[in-house]
């Protein structure tokens, strides 16, 4: 703990309809920390830093607009990085460089170049950091132990599925083919987000931990499947990629939002363990307990 | 459960034709198999038969990664209408039974398969 009994500083960036809402709710509840201000990038819109403001307001903290004063406020320690995507990588190199301790929303930034600059600062800096994932659910560690174990064998491949079941789909104009374009130029709408970008995040990482090794080739393709208003702003909501790995392993992952009755819980969880002695299935929905009544 | 491939397959067929899931957009097949080389390769191409009728065409483009020999083969496969698939074989552990998991992704629902190809004796 900081300065023995004194509580971890917590610095909000980013506000209301971003993950800081729960984030800045489960910061509160932990009796090591202390929300002590909100704040955000520079050059965000009014609608946003109202957003800010009300995040600020409701846990009983300032608003600080400009990131530098906050990060130079007493007694910071963590920062919760949720601005937007497009900001991202300016606002968590300029938190890293300040050597917080960073906790960063997924994904990491909106480009390769973002990403790295966040990875260099990061190594620069020394600052503790880690990127909200999948990697500490239980049906991701028993996967990663069965790896480990070496129970199925040498590793041949993973297939990992991270499907949302949300939304009411069913709206997209039938016969909708996306064409995605590189780079992309906005990732979040008040209606609509990247939902291979922003879920996929998930299944890829669990490859790539999972199988401990650096892709080599890929193979992808996004789509417009399911919601009107992702086609109407041009952005995916679904998106499927394999993967060659080093040394000869083969991973498979897909993410995207799919409807909410396109699932009878929240989607599509599940990782598949190739090996060269057996296969081996992870799914975050079982076991479960079905009930059938008569009750509507 | 148990049923054989051709008869999961065909269930998923009169699901996909029905339209109660809209029309699919992608497919992902997960099989384990008893034996590597040709039987993988022959389990590989006979689930992408599949997949292609219930997506109303062969795929235009395929990818593949993985070995036969090895027992882990991937194929996937794409569409010019925005379909995609991906088909996997497995080798099954020793003390398993082969299984099938299948998810057919439609454009307003779903249908799901999990089970054993095989019945035990």
């Amino acid at each position: 703990m900081p300065g023995g009994s004194a509580k971890y500083g917590v610095l909000l960036v980013g506000g209301n309809r971003t993950h800081q809402e729960t984030h800045a709710v489960a910061f509160a509840a932990d009796p090591r920390c202390e929300l002590v201000a909100v704040t955000d990038a520079a050059g965000i819109s009014d609608e946003r830093a109202e957003l800010d403001e009300a995040l600020a307001s409701e846990h009983g903290i300032p608003f600080v607009p400009d990131l530098g004063e906050a990060l130079a406020l007493p007694g910071i320690d963590i920062v919760s990085m949720c601005a937007a995507i497009e900001d991202r990588g300016e606002a968590a190199v300029a938190c890293a460089r300040a050597g917080k301790a960073l906790f960063l929303d997924k994904p990491l930034a909106g480009s390769i170049e973002a990403a790295r600059a966040i990875r260099d600062a990061i190594n620069e800096s020394g600052a503790r950091n880690q990127m909200y994932s999948y990697t500490g659910l239980p049906w991701a560690v028993a996967a990663k132990e069965c790896i480990d174990s070496g129970r199925i064998g040498e590793l041949r491949a993973i297939h990992a599925d991270v499907l949302f079941a949300k939304g009411r789909a069913g709206t997209a104009p039938k016969g909708a083919v996306r064409r995605e374009k590189s780079p992309p130029e906005r990732f979040t709408f008040i209606d609509a987000k990247r939902e291979f970008f922003d879920l996929g995040v998930y299944s890829v990482g669990l490859c790539l931990w999972l199988a401990g090794r650096r892709a080599t080739e890929v193979t992808a393709i996004t789509g417009n499947h399911f919601f009107a208003p992702h086609v109407e702003r041009d952005i995916e909501d679904f998106g499927a990629v394999a993967m060659q790995l080093e040394e000869g392993v083969v991973a498979t992952a897909t993410g995207g939002r799919i409807g909410y009755h396109s699932h009878p819980k929240g989607g599509p969880h599940k990782i598949v363990v190739v090996g060269s002695e057996g296969t081996e299935t992870f799914d975050a929905w079982t076991p479960h307990i079905e009930v059938s009544a008569d009750e509507p | 459960m148990a049923n054989d491939v051709k008869s999961v397959a065909e269930g998923m067929a009169d699901i996909a034709r029905s339209g109660r899931i809209g029309r699919p957009v992608f497919v992902r097949w997960t099989e384990t198999v008893r034996e590597r080389g040709a039987a993988a390769q022959s389990a590989a191409d006979t689930a992408v038969g599949h997949v292609s009728d219930w997506m109303g065409a062969a795929p235009d483009r395929q990818t593949v990664v993985g070995s036969p020999e090895a027992g882990n083969l991937t194929l996937f496969c794409a569409w010019d209408s925005g379909q995609s698939a991906i088909v996997a074989t497995g080798v099954a552990s020793a003390d398993d039974r082969p299984g099938l998991d299948i998810a057919l992704i439609g454009s307003s629902g779903a249908a799901y398969h999990e089970g054993s190809t095989e019945i035990s004796a």
